[in-house]
């Protein structure tokens, strides 16, 4: 199934070249989870998020139009459209850009500046109350507008409804395999359940969908494996990039399992269903991302929610130990991780930092904070 | 059965042989780009001046390198052997510095069982490393292992502002042309790579009994400028620089005896 649908994203490129000689869209937007689909998706585009990252090329790339301190996963995404390794790059009509950290909002400046395409920016609220949600939905309001100008299509409350629904029930669906993950012996990898998520970015929502149920179906079919014992690790972090994947290699190769990831394109966008009690679809996809969904970093009241959610985490996916794995200069993720580590260490839940800048030579010393992490768990278990 | 320890470091590869709680023998040498043949050599050569065959003993390799060498019968992470490496000369110590050639970490051991309950290693940065103090011995044209001594006897301690190697030298070179003495550099230079380590070590909550090893803690000027950036007093056991080989001769005797 994962070869499958790997395929599927090398040939839709092609398919959206198709779609757009025919006149469709594509909108591209960046990640975070604060461009909502459903309102590119309602105008008759298609969007694609733009999350590729993980090599050093594009990060370097990326130092012809900006600086250093702007996180690797950011500075990826001002590097791609210039290396032109993806083609989704290239190809998009306008981009959207989330006013959200200081890294990500850079992108869509330096964008506008240099991609010769339409940006537009949407503003996130960042306090994680009814204000901000409504500062947020004005902001939506005005994308929907720029969305709806730009493609000639009216957003219709029908086409609206259609796509909350269709992208509530990829996201329900993610969540339910993701909540597999919870036996002894995780029917599906993380890194595997990883890509999955970036994958639903890119492909249709109804394949995806379709994809999702025969894949969820299978693996409560695949018979329960007997236990492995292995340390089972969560990785927290923000962004991880389609293609970085070689913290989950790592830890595997290490001998233990991840069992859940604590991530923007992750837990932090499936978790949360969305609520639609009228006609306002703008208001309940707001208070949704600003309110009831987990808080990402920079956001005003982050620390205490944040920790909250993992404990949970901790406690429902019985997590032996944390891999922090932010981007280098992510200022926002290393002050919320000093302050999770100051409190977890109370809770006995061992705990390491990895620093990343996509560089290949890296991965030793991630290699030897993670093996050292898994010794601490095992030595810790045969004292029990 | 005897056990060896392997430590293969980026700047140094040391070598225990170890009978039970005794140290029969051991070596020190500078490891090259090739670890697997270092790794070799200073096995062979033990080996054989200890008239052991290779079924004679077990071994277990440790340290940057310790995945590169296949005469290792099994593996552990430099964290976990200078946890126990330092038990070895300190039976109550409760936290560990180590400064090697390449990297630096801080490693708090529980008070309860002797197992590592935290660690912090320095950022592929050579900023507070054994390599920073080399490059700087040698901007200043003192030999490594007196370029300690000289910083003591500075009075006044040229301020050091950068941590990163490549502009700390060039830092140095303009404080030689300002006319700042060897040993108010040397002093400085000292000092900036033990408030670079202190401040990581703080981050995990290092308590006494701390004990110092790798190479660097053989630097006398190191160990008290620690001193003075942490607030109390450090111990610095009989081979700081084997302590990784030790403990993981002993790591190697536990699994034996299970």
């Amino acid at each position: 199934m994962m070869k499958e649908l790997l395929e599927m994203s090398l040939n839709r490129p092609a398919e959206l070249s198709k779609l757009k000689a025919q006149g469709t869209k594509v909108i591209g937007y960046f990640a975070g989870d604060f461009i909502p689909e459903e309102i590119i998706y309602a105008a008759g585009a298609i969007p694609v998020c733009l999350l590729y990252g993980g090599d050093n090329r594009s990060v370097e790339e990326a130092l012809a139009y900006t600086t250093r301190l702007l996180c690797p996963f950011s500075r990826a995404q001002i590097g791609q459209r210039f290396t032109n390794e993806q083609p989704y790059y290239s190809m998009i009509d306008m981009v959207i850009s989330p006013v959200s950290c200081q890294h990500m909002r850079r992108v869509g400046d330096i964008w506008e500046e240099f991609s010769g395409i339409p940006v537009f920016k949407v503003g996130v609220g960042l306090k994680q109350n009814e204000i901000g949600a409504r500062w947020y939905a004005e902001a939506l309001k005005l994308m929907q507008d720029k969305v709806e100008e730009f493609t000639g299509n009216k957003i219709t409350n029908v086409k609206m409804k259609e796509g909350i629904e269709i992208y509530a029930k990829m996201r329900e669906l993610l969540k339910k395999i993701s909540l597999l993950r919870k036996r002894p012996t995780p029917p599906i990898s993380t890194a595997d359940f990883v890509k999955l998520n970036h994958l639903s970015y890119l492909l249709e929502p109804e394949v995806m969908v379709e994809k999702l149920k025969a894949l969820h179906e299978a693996l409560i079919m695949k018979k329960e494996e007997e236990p492995n014992n292995m340390p089972r690790l969560m990785v927290v972090g923000p962004a991880i990039a389609l293609g970085d994947y070689r913290i989950f290699s790592l830890i595997e190769d290490a001998g233990a399992s991840v069992v859940v990831e604590n991530i923007c394109e992750g837990v932090r966008n499936y978790w949360t269903s969305i609520a639609i009690d009228s006609d306002d679809f703008l208001a309940a996809l707001a208070r949704r991302n600003i309110i009831e969904r987990p808080a990402c970093a920079f956001m005003r009241y982050s620390l205490k929610p944040s920790l909250d959610n993992i404990l949970n985490l901790v406690k429902e996916f019985r997590v032996d130990g944390i891999v922090y794995y932010w981007m280098k200069y992510c200022e926002t993720y290393e002050i919320e991780g000093l302050y999770v580590i100051e409190k977890l260490q109370d809770k006995d839940l061992p705990i390491i930092f990895i620093e990343s800048e996509y560089i290949a030579n890296e991965a030793q010393l991630m290699k030897t904070k993670i093996e050292g992490l898994i010794e601490i768990i095992k030595s810790k278990k045969q004292k029990e | 059965m005897k056990t060896i320890g392997i430590d293969i470091g980026s700047l140094a590869s040391k070598l225990v042989l170890m009978n039970g709680k005794d140290i029969i023998d051991h070596r020190v040498n500078r490891s090259t780009y090739d670890f697997k043949r270092i790794g070799n050599n200073l096995f062979n050569e033990i080996l054989e001046q200890n008239n052991l065959k290779r079924s004679d003993v077990y071994v277990m390799s440790t340290g940057y390198g310790r995945n590169s060498i296949d005469i290792a019968d099994d593996r552990v992470t430099e964290i976990t052997a200078h946890a126990k490496g330092v038990q070895f000369f300190y039976s109550d110590a409760h936290s560990v510095i180590d400064i090697g050639g390449q990297d630096s970490k801080a490693i708090l051991i529980s008070k309860k069982n002797g197992n590592v309950i935290d660690f912090q290693m320095n950022d592929k940065c050579a900023a507070g490393t054994g390599r920073f103090l080399e490059v700087m011995a040698n901007a200043l044209d003192v030999p490594i292992d007196k370029i300690g001594e000289l910083a003591l006897k500075s009075n006044n301690s040229a301020a050091i502002s950068s941590t990163c190697t490549v502009f700390a030298e060039s830092e140095v070179i303009s404080l030689f042309a300002r006319g700042t003495s060897k040993q108010d550099i040397a002093s400085g230079i000292h000092k900036s790579i033990a408030r670079r380590v202190a401040g990581m070590a703080k981050r995990i909550g290092v308590a006494p009994l701390l004990v110092f090893c790798g190479g660097v803690a053989k630097n006398v000027a190191v160990k008290k400028y620690l001193e003075v950036e942490l607030g109390f007093d450090i111990v610095i056991p009989e081979y700081p620089q084997l302590t990784g080989a030790i403990g993981a001769a002993l790591i190697a005797q536990e699994k034996l005896s299970k």
